[in-house]
């Protein structure tokens, strides 16, 4: 099971160190609706979250608040 | 030296002015009945074997790779082992590739340098073919496509290598779409979901859009099926949703998104890629206003979702003529629209 920074951190292909709360999620890469949709699915299948809002969050601060208010999958 | 008796290289095919002197299967001064195999010399057609037509001891007047033109003296046979054979016959053999009667007669008609077969063989005339059709192709590059894109091209190539491929579009409404989808919360990170999803239920409405041409006849799917063209990283995919018609938007919606990841993670498997009855291709991202995508295999429509110009955008709808008219493809395509305008 990944983390939420493992998550992220794969999906804009950066190590994971570089991701802190001020990570923007709206950058090139990152933005398409393709990626919205693969971050959706990985955040329901490595931490049982059920967060559509995850693909309006604009930055990792924003996605961890989202995904701790999201009910299970 | 009347004793010496030339053997020489047979005249197999007309289209030779040489042939090549693979293998001696006689040693050197060695005695040879009537009937012995003395070599192998390759024509522009095969490997032959030359034989004695009396007996004797064997001279020879080439070496194994010699040219020899037909005609030519390759050897001698002798009434003793030691008997003195005529040198100028043994001079025969030539240098340089040999040319095919008709590969000469294409060299001389299209102007083409000999020397360019240097280090060849026997040459024909597919060698002179392919020479011409490489000297014609300067400039150009070729390299062996992937393997994907030969089982896609494959996969393609099935179902429109027969089709009488038509296509009709119809404009729908920017707007109309963004409210639709803004009712449809479940599609928010994937818009086009909705369309599949309307489209799920517009094929049970069109049962002969799920279905393919076969020998005159029309083969219905049971299932509903819908695959959605997925072109990232990973290379061209089109994952299927089976079953797409009983699915709720939320099941829809989530299959979408575990398919993308899969994608993602190039987990798509097998069962994943495989079964499609009906195909939608978003090039909308692309900013691509009007496209004709291609039928895959053992279908018979597709339908393309366009990028908005002028606050619409088309759904283009490509179909098997064989199964399908205009009309009906009109009919679908306004049903598909209703359905989707109607959550506006």
């Amino acid at each position: 099971m990944k983390s939420l920074k493992e998550i992220v951190a794969g999906l804009a292909s950066v190590p994971v160190e570089e991701i802190d709360a001020f990570f923007a999620l709206d950058r090139p890469g990152l933005d398409s609706s393709l990626k919205r949709a693969v971050l959706i699915a990985s955040i329901r299948k490595n931490l049982g979250k059920h967060c559509m809002e995850a693909g309006r969050a604009k930055t990792f601060s924003e996605l961890e608040d989202a995904v701790a208010k999201a009910p299970p999958a | 030296m009347p004793d010496a008796k030339p053997v020489r290289v047979p005249q197999e095919t007309v289209n030779d002015e040489r042939v090549r002197l693979v293998r001696w299967r006689v040693e050197e001064g060695a005695p040879v009945e009537p009937g012995a195999v003395l070599a192998e010399i390759e024509t522009s057609k095969s490997v032959l074997e030359v034989t004695a037509g009396e007996g004797g001891f064997l001279r020879r007047a080439a070496s194994e790779g010699d040219w020899v033109p037909v005609g030519g003296v390759f050897c001698y046979l002798t009434v003793h082992a030691d008997d003195p054979v005529p040198a100028a016959e043994a001079g025969a053999k030539t240098e340089g590739p040999a040319f095919s009667r008709k590969a000469r007669a294409l060299l001389e008609k299209e102007g083409v340098d000999p020397a360019a077969f240097s280090g060849m063989g026997m040459v024909r005339e597919e060698d002179v073919r392919r020479h011409l059709a490489s000297a014609s192709a300067k400039g150009v590059r070729r390299e062996p496509l992937s393997a994907r894109k030969r089982s896609e091209n494959a996969a393609l190539s099935g179902g429109g290598a027969n089709a009488l491929r038509s296509l009709a579009a119809l404009r729908c409404s920017e707007e109309a779409y963004r409210r639709a989808v803004e009712r449809a919360p479940a599609f928010e990170a994937t818009p086009s979901g909705l369309i599949l999803f309307e489209a799920a239920r517009t094929l049970k409405e069109f049962p002969l859009f799920n279905a393919y041409y076969a020998d005159g006849d029309a083969a219905y799917y049971d299932g509903v099926n819908v695959g959605f063209v997925v072109d990232g990283d990973r290379g061209l995919r089109v994952p299927v949703i089976h079953g797409a018609d009983s699915k709720t938007e939320d099941e829809t919606a989530r299959e979408i998104q575990d398919l993308l990841l899969a994608y993602h993670e190039d987990e798509l498997n097998v069962e994943r890629l495989s079964g499609g009855t009906f195909t939608i291709t978003d090039l909308s991202g692309e900013g691509v206003t009007r496209f004709d995508p291609l039928i895959n295999a053992a279908q018979s429509a597709i339908l393309g979702v366009a990028a908005p110009e002028g606050g619409s955008f088309e759904l283009c709808l490509a179909f098997d003529h064989r199964l399908h008219e205009g009309r009906s493809a009109a009919a679908f395509l306004h049903v598909l629209k209703s359905r989707i305008t109607a959550r506006a």
